[in-house]
């Protein structure tokens, strides 16, 4: 991985699978040198496992919940506000505590966090494809229509992720009434989300590109008449995508703490069914009163998977930048 | 009516949590008089609707109103009724009430105040998109004897009618003809009109301000006739959703009162140095109530019926409701369960009937069962979020007790002023509401909860269910115009065992008032949640 650009012919991998872009990269980052410098790379390694196993959690919570915290008839009123199992009063039964109405805080947690990394997840990808096509098309064809795109992403760049956010929230507001809107809740904020967050994927994408198209291989895929969005899609972005991997790690971390912030706010996902910001704000209530679990449990969460997401962040940045070599 | 009134002297006296330094306060107070240039900023969870007095009959807004419009007749610190614009009133015959005016009284445009605008708020009251009409369903006629002199005319016999004009705030009919806004706002269908921002009242404040969901601003009206306990030059409301924000804001020192403390935050709150704290028994009871009317559930699935039509079914909500853990937990104490609509300390309470059914989930089952629901249904609960106390918390916690029967509730939980369109809207069917006793008595419970909705008279003027008895309605025709207070009493008693029978509602409890202040002010907590500024002290 000396150079990260353009390297259509030195891995037999590579070859084989050589018009299937995306795949190339994946298979070339198995055998590249990121994951033996991963393993030497002790915090990373440990974000790593971490973010792991809270992204198995949330995609199998059923595993590994003790309690169905959305199956209200397992909620007992006369449970609430247990307090952790290494304090007076708590029990293993419900090792984080329990909440106002006697959920399991562990067990909301990890549907919180399903909640969490869905709307994270789906945040990025949004923002990818809009950021990705604007910054190739703006980089590839140049000229006016680069110019008049850059200037729509500094007039986006001018608005705060939050700030949109509330916007399309308030729209979703506007349309929607409001059985409606908290069944699409989720949606909203991926939408939200995804248009606040695209300009730096376009950006980093466009600058890439404008250094990709002037390359022999781009001159001669134009010289056997392959088709503009062939050459865009298959033969520039492979070699734009570790920059957009990098970023879209970090702007996971973002994203996810963008969603916890609106949700805590009542801005985002309704209690029914709880994200981790929904529950700090749930516990928000009760931080006077002295059941500080309900509020810091969730947000120990929330912080640790975010920690976790944005110290791998930082390792892949590092790792595949060629200047750090 | 003194005596029915006695044994809730006692309740208005707030306990004092660190009652010495009140009292110093309060008597620097008194002593002191004239306070320098202060502001009381007074908490609350929710908004006031809007500034027109005869357009939502909810507690906030006409609290709030309370303190730039007057009615006829007030309540003193022992909830006696007093004399307020009216100086007195006697009955003239069986049907007729003479109101003898305050003199020189001015709105605060200036205008004088008299007769012709008695007649006038009366007869806005009686329009149709007023939510006061109850107040004045009995009245036939409104005459102007001279400036200072009214009598009222009313189609029955109604011991209550002073009583009932505690709620009618007079408006100045020059001032609303010239504005237009001589009929009330129509809150359900979002009407915006001239009185909704501005007001022009008779009491000591004026609005200086209105931001809707922001602040409420008012300032003292210098020519006002009444005695004030302090001259606070400025009054300001907010309304702060989120309960930890308020109490912050309390103790940080952003706001001077809160009036409405979760239960959770009253203990911390009394620890806390600088703050003080009150409270009181609510003559408020907080219950659900069903959709008796529609022949199919308007939001839910129950196979094309409304379950709510059986009576066993909801006698299965009913005894599913585990009031006593909701007691001590949701509310931490500060509830009284009960299986009655009215609390104690009302007219007409019963304390002998008041006993709950055994929480009985195994008897709601079958119940559910035996009505064709073995396997349940569902059904969407409107809940407001802003507006008693921890309502939100109650809601869940009822949700997650039906889904013990196999109700599946798809909770709606909505700010208070979305949910009250709904209600007079009756496009809900299952809802939680607290209703308090206006004057008192159980007769506005009765007359206005229960009673079939006539359209006329006010009956059944917030029967947002559709629960419909004719024997009850006969009940409360006969004792509406029966003047033995015990023969009153008794019938009472007889049509509220007819509602109770019904399960016309599924009662919950009643709630305790709390309010914490900052030291040096004094707000006396009334047990009907009225914020009487006339009584709030400041240093």
């Amino acid at each position: 991985m000396s150079d990260p650009g353009h390297t259509p012919d030195t891995s037999p991998a590579a070859k084989s699978t050589a018009a299937t872009g995306p795949g190339r990269i994946l298979l070339a980052l198995r055998s590249s040198p990121l994951v033996r410098s991963l393993r030497k790379d002790m915090v990373a390694s440990a974000a790593f496992g971490v973010l792991l196993l809270l992204l198995v959690a949330a995609a199998v919570p059923d595993l590994f919940a003790p309690y169905q915290v959305f199956d209200l008839t397992q909620i007992r009123l006369m449970d609430a506000f247990r307090p952790p199992f290494w304090l007076e009063g708590g029990s293993i039964e419900f090792p984080f505590g329990t909440d106002d109405q006697g959920r399991d805080i562990l067990s909301a947690i990890i549907y919180g966090l399903r909640v969490s990394v869905t709307v994270g997840l789906g945040g990025v990808a949004l923002a990818v494809v809009i950021g990705v096509t604007i910054g190739l098309v703006a980089g590839y064809v140049g000229g006016i229509v680069d110019s008049i795109l850059m200037r729509i992403a500094d007039v986006q760049l001018t608005f705060p992720a939050i700030l949109i956010a509330v916007m399309i929230d308030g729209v979703s507001r506007a349309i929607l009434d409001n059985a409606a809107r908290e069944d699409a809740a989720v949606v909203v904020l991926i939408i939200a989300i995804g248009l606040s967050g695209w300009v730096e994927y376009a950006r980093a994408v466009r600058g890439a590109t404008m250094v990709e198209r002037r390359r022999d291989y781009v001159a001669s895929a134009q010289l056997s008449r392959v088709r503009t969005s062939g050459i865009l899609f298959n033969h520039i972005l492979p070699n734009v995508l570790t920059a957009v991997l990098v970023i879209g790690t970090i702007h996971l971390g973002v994203a996810i703490l963008i969603e916890a912030t609106l949700s805590f706010v009542g801005l985002g996902i309704p209690p029914t069914q709880p994200s981790l910001g929904t529950l700090i704000r749930v516990g928000n209530n009760y931080i006077l009163s002295g059941e500080w679990w309900i509020a810091i449990m969730p947000g120990l969460a929330l912080l640790v998977l975010v920690l976790a997401i944005n110290l791998l962040g930082d390792f892949l940045r590092d790792a595949l930048n060629p200047r750090l070599k | 009516m003194t005596r029915r009134f006695r044994t809730l002297g006692r309740h208005i006296r707030p306990k004092r949590t660190t009652s010495t330094a009140v009292a110093a306060v309060l008597a620097l107070g008194v002593a002191g008089g004239a306070a320098s240039a202060d502001t009381l900023r007074i908490a609350g969870q929710g908004d006031i609707g809007t500034l027109d007095p005869q357009a939502q009959n909810s507690q906030i807004t006409i609290s709030v109103l309370s303190m730039v419009y007057e009615a006829l007749v007030t309540r003193n610190e022992d909830l006696e009724m007093v004399p307020a614009l009216a100086l007195s009133w006697e009955p003239v015959d069986e049907t007729t009430w003479r109101f003898e005016l305050r003199p020189d009284v001015t709105f605060h445009d200036g205008s004088t105040f008299d007769a012709e605008d008695v007649r006038f708020t009366i007869e806005r009251a009686q329009a149709e998109t007023s939510q006061f009409a109850n107040f004045v369903g009995s009245i036939a006629s409104v005459e102007v004897i001279d400036d200072l002199t009214v009598e009222i005319e009313t189609r029955m016999i109604d011991p209550l009618l002073p009583d009932k004009l505690g709620y009618i705030m007079i408006m100045d009919s020059g001032w609303a003809e010239a504005n237009g806004v001589t009929v009330p706002q129509d809150l359900g269908n979002e009407e915006n009109t001239y009185a909704v921002m501005n007001a022009n009242g008779t009491g000591p404040y004026t609005v200086a301000e209105r931001v809707p969901d922001t602040r409420t601003v008012l300032s003292i009206n210098p020519n006002y006739w009444g005695e004030m306990a302090d001259d606070i030059e400025e009054v300001i409301y907010l309304p702060i959703s989120s309960a930890p924000t308020r109490i912050s804001s309390l103790i940080s020192g952003e706001v001077d009162v809160v009036i409405d403390v979760p239960p959770q935050d009253v203990d911390r709150l009394a620890n806390t140095a600088g703050i003080t704290t009150a409270r009181s028994p609510e003559l408020r009871t907080i219950f659900f109530g069903f959709d008796h009317a529609s022949d199919t559930l308007r939001h839910g699935d129950a196979g094309g019926t409304n379950p709510f039509q059986d009576l066993r079914v909801r006698q299965a909500v009913d005894g599913a409701i585990d009031a006593e853990t909701i007691s001590r937990v949701v509310m931490r104490g500060l509830s009284q369960p009960t299986s009655q609509l009215i609390a104690p300390g009302n007219f007409g309470y019963e304390e002998d009937a008041d006993v709950r059914a055994d929480f009985d989930v195994e008897r709601s089952r079958e119940l559910l069962a035996e009505a064709g629901y073995p396997d349940g249904f569902s059904v969407r609960m409107d809940c407001p979020t802003d507006t008693y106390t921890n309502p939100e918390q109650i809601c869940q916690a009822v949700s997650a007790m039906m889904s013990q029967i196999g109700i599946d509730i798809d909770l709606n939980l909505i700010p208070r002023a979305q949910f009250i369109p709904l209600l007079w809207e009756k496009d809900t069917s299952f809802f939680i509401i607290g209703f308090n006793t206006a004057y008192f008595d159980a007769m506005y419970v009765l007359e206005t909860l229960l009673m079939t909705q006539t359209g006329e008279d006010g009956e059944g003027i917030y029967n947002y269910s559709g629960y419909s008895n004719p024997e009850f309605d006969k009940l409360v025709r006969e004792a509406r115009v029966e003047l033995d207070r015990d023969r009153r009493e008794q019938l009472m008693h007889d049509a509220f065992a007819i509602a109770r029978a019904d399960v016309a509602y599924a009662p919950l409890h009643t709630q305790t008032l709390v309010y914490a202040m900052r030291e040096g002010v004094e707000v006396p907590v009334r047990p009907d949640n009225f914020v009487e500024i006339r009584w709030v002290t400041m240093n």
